[in-house]
C-alpha cells in the first residue's frame, strides 16, 4: 500500500465517520457543536490509526509519472465543469439532495420518512447525511455537492494509478488516463448520485484486500469499507455479502472474523438501526409474491436484460468490458483458476440482473434508467482488477524485470 | 509517489473545477430554479404542520418533486381524492388546467402567484 493510498482512506473512513456520527446525532438529539467536536474527535483517532498501517517507504519517483498523473486529474477536473448538471441528475435532487435537505433539518428531519410517492426514504444514508452534515457548515449547497462528488471521481482513478503504477507503469498510466478522460465516467460522477461513491467504498475494500498478508489489520478497512457500501446504497448489501463469499479466506477464516467484526460493526449497526427503526419497506422487496415465479420464468424478460447489459457495454464501457475479457481468455488459455476479483464482478453483474427479473416495475423503464450506474459502480474495481491481473501475467512480468534491468 | 504532492493536485484540481463550476454553472438559472422562483412566495404561507397535498399540470411529472425538493421540511402529499389536507398547492403552465379548475371549484383559492410562465395557488376547503 502506497503512503498516499492511506489518505485516500481517510477521506473514505471520514465519509462514512461523518455520515454515522450526523445520524447518531440526529437520533440523540445532540447540539451541533456536540456533533462537530464528536466528529472532529474521531476523524482524529482515524488518522492516527490509518498512518500506523505498514505501506511502502516513499521513494524517488520519476517526473513523468507525476506529469501523467497531474495531466489526468486535471483533464477530469476541466471536463467535469463542462458536463455537470446544476443540481445534479433527476435521482440526485429528487432523492439524495432531498434526503440531505431533510437530514439537515434536525427538528423535522423525520418527514423524509412520510413522503410515499418516488421518494426512496428506504435507502441508506451514508451521502445524504455527510451532505446534510456539510450544508449545516457551509451557505452554497451547489458547491458542495459538486465538490464532494468530483473529490469522489478524482479519487478513483487516483487511487488505481497508485496502488497499480509500480507493476507495469505504462499500463497503469495508460488506463489511468482513460478513466480520467472518460465522458461517460465523469458524466456520471457529476450527477451527483451515490453511485460514484460506492464504486469508490467497494475499490477500497478490494485494494485493502490485496493488502492483507502486508498487515492485518487491512482486514478492518476491508471489512469497513464494505460497511460504508451497506450504509450507502441497498445494493451496498449485495456487494457486500457476494464480496464477503469470495473472500471469506482473508475475511473470516484463522481469526480474521475478529478484524472483520471490528471492521464492520458500527456500520452494520447503523444500517441495522436505520433499516429497523425507520425505513419503509423495499419496493422491490415489498413486491415478491406468487408473481415472483412468473417473472422468473419469462423468457422475454431474460432477451431484455441480456440486450440492455449488451447495450451499454457496447455505448459506454467497451474498453473495460475487453479488459475482462482479455483476463478472463488469459485465464482460459493458462488453465488456471479464475481471478475472485474478476469472478467477484462477474457474479455482481449476475446478481444485478437477478434484481431486474423480479423487479415489479416495467422492466424496460427500470432497465433504462439504471443498468449503466450499475455498471459504473463496477467500473473502477474492473479498471484496478485487470490491470493487477494483467500486470501479474507473465509477459508484463518479463516487461517489469526487462525495465528494472535498464 | 509523494503524498503532498498527491494530496495538493487532487485539492487543487477540485478546487480550481469547483470555481470554474460556480462562475459558469451555478450561475445561470435552469428549469429547476425557473421553476421554483415562484415558490419562494408561496413558502412563508406555508408551515411543517400543516397538512398540505400539491397537484400540477398532468404532463409535467417533475412539478412535484420539484416542489417537494424547494420546500422541505414541509411535508407535501401528491392530491387524490381521499387526501384530508387543508391546503391544496397548484401549479399550472400558462393555460389553465380543467382538472385542476374543477378541483378548485369546490375550494377557496387564498393566494396566486404568476412567475416565469407558472401560476401557482394555494387552496382551502
Amino acid at each position: 500500500m502506497q503512503k498516499s493510498s492511506i489518505y485516500i482512506y481517510f477521506l473514505a473512513a471520514s465519509i462514512g465517520c461523518i455520515s454515522i456520527i450526523y445520524f447518531l446525532s440526529l437520533l440523540l438529539h445532540l447540539p451541533h457543536i456536540l456533533t462537530t467536536a464528536a466528529i472532529i474527535l474521531a476523524e482524529y483517532f482515524i488518522f492516527r490509526w490509518l498512518n500506523k498501517l505498514q505501506c511502502s517507504d516513499e521513494e524517488h519517483t520519476s517526473p513523468i509519472r507525476y506529469a501523467v498523473f497531474i495531466y489526468g486529474i486535471a483533464c477530469l477536473a476541466y471536463m467535469a465543469t463542462g458536463i455537470a448538471p446544476k443540481h445534479g441528475a433527476w435521482d440526485a435532487w429528487a432523492i439524495w439532495n432531498l434526503h440531505a435537505g431533510y437530514l439537515a433539518e434536525t427538528q423535522s428531519w423525520k418527514n423524509m420518512f412520510l413522503n410515499s410517492v418516488s421518494a426512496h426514504a428506504d435507502y441508506p444514508l451514508a451521502l445524504p447525511s455527510f451532505l446534510a452534515f456539510l450544508h449545516n457548515l457551509t451557505v452554497n449547497e451547489l458547491l458542495v455537492n459538486y465538490s464532494f462528488h468530483l473529490l469522489i471521481a478524482v479519487s478513483i482513478p487516483s487511487i488505481i494509478y497508485l496502488q497499480t503504477y509500480k507493476r507495469a507503469w505504462l499500463l497503469s498510466a495508460i488506463a489511468f488516463i482513460l478513466l480520467c478522460k472518460d465522458d461517460f465516467y465523469i458524466t456520471i460522477a457529476t450527477y451527483q448520485m451515490a453511485d460514484t461513491l460506492i464504486a469508490f467504498f467497494l475499490l477500497l475494500a478490494v485494494i485493502a484486500v490485496d493488502n492483507i498478508e502486508t498487515d492485518k489489520r487491512y482486514i478492518i478497512v476491508c471489512a469497513a469499507m464494505l460497511g460504508c457500501c451497506l450504509w450507502t446504497k441497498n445494493e451496498g448489501a449485495v456487494l457486500a455479502i457476494l464480496f464477503t463469499m469470495f473472500f471469506y479466506k482473508d475475511l473470516l477464516l484463522k481469526g480474521a472474523y475478529k478484524y472483520s467484526l471490528i471492521g464492520i460493526a458500527i456500520p452494520l449497526t447503523v444500517y441495522v438501526i436505520f433499516k429497523l427503526g425507520f425505513a419503509p419497506k423495499n419496493d422491490i422487496l415489498e413486491s415478491q409474491n406468487k408473481t415472483t415465479l412468473s417473472l422468473l420464468t419469462e423468457p422475454e424478460r431474460y432477451k431484455m436484460i441480456y440486450t440492455a447489459w449488451k447495450d451499454s457495454f457496447n455505448a459506454h464501457y467497451y474498453a473495460i468490458a475487453c479488459m475482462v475479457a482479455l483476463c478472463i481468455l488469459i485465464m482460459l488459455i493458462r488453465r488456471i483458476l479464475p481471478d475472485k476479483r474478476i469472478l467477484f464482478i462477474l457474479s455482481a453483474c449476475i446478481a444485478y440482473s437477478l434484481v431486474y427479473l423480479i423487479s415489479p416495475h416495467d422492466l424496460e423503464w427500470h432497465l433504462k434508467t439504471s443498468i449503466d450506474r450499475l455498471i459504473h459502480q463496477l467500473m473502477p474495481i474492473s479498471v484496478y482488477a485487470s490491470l493487477m491481473y494483467l500486470t501479474n501475467t507473465t509477459f508484463f512480468n518479463f516487461r517489469a524485470r526487462f525495465g528494472a534491468g535498464q | 509517489m509523494k503524498p503532498i504532492i498527491i494530496i495538493a493536485v487532487i485539492v487543487i484540481s477540485v478546487g480550481l473545477s469547483t470555481a470554474l463550476y460556480n462562475k459558469n454553472v451555478v450561475a445561470k438559472q435552469d428549469a429547476i430554479d425557473s421553476f421554483c422562483s415562484g415558490l419562494q412566495h408561496v413558502m412563508p404561507l406555508l408551515h411543517t404542520n400543516n397538512a398540505i397535498s400539491f397537484i400540477g399540470d398532468k404532463y409535467h411529472s417533475e412539478f412535484y418533486p420539484m416542489s417537494r425538493f424547494y420546500l422541505l421540511p414541509i411535508h407535501i402529499e401528491l392530491y387524490n381524492d381521499s387526501n384530508q389536507t387543508d391546503t391544496l398547492l397548484t401549479v399550472e403552465v400558462q393555460q389553465p388546467d380543467s382538472t385542476i379548475n374543477s378541483i378548485l371549484q369546490n375550494r377557496k383559492v387564498i393566494y396566486t402567484e404568476n412567475a416565469n410562465g407558472y401560476t401557482y395557488k394555494l387552496s382551502t376547503p
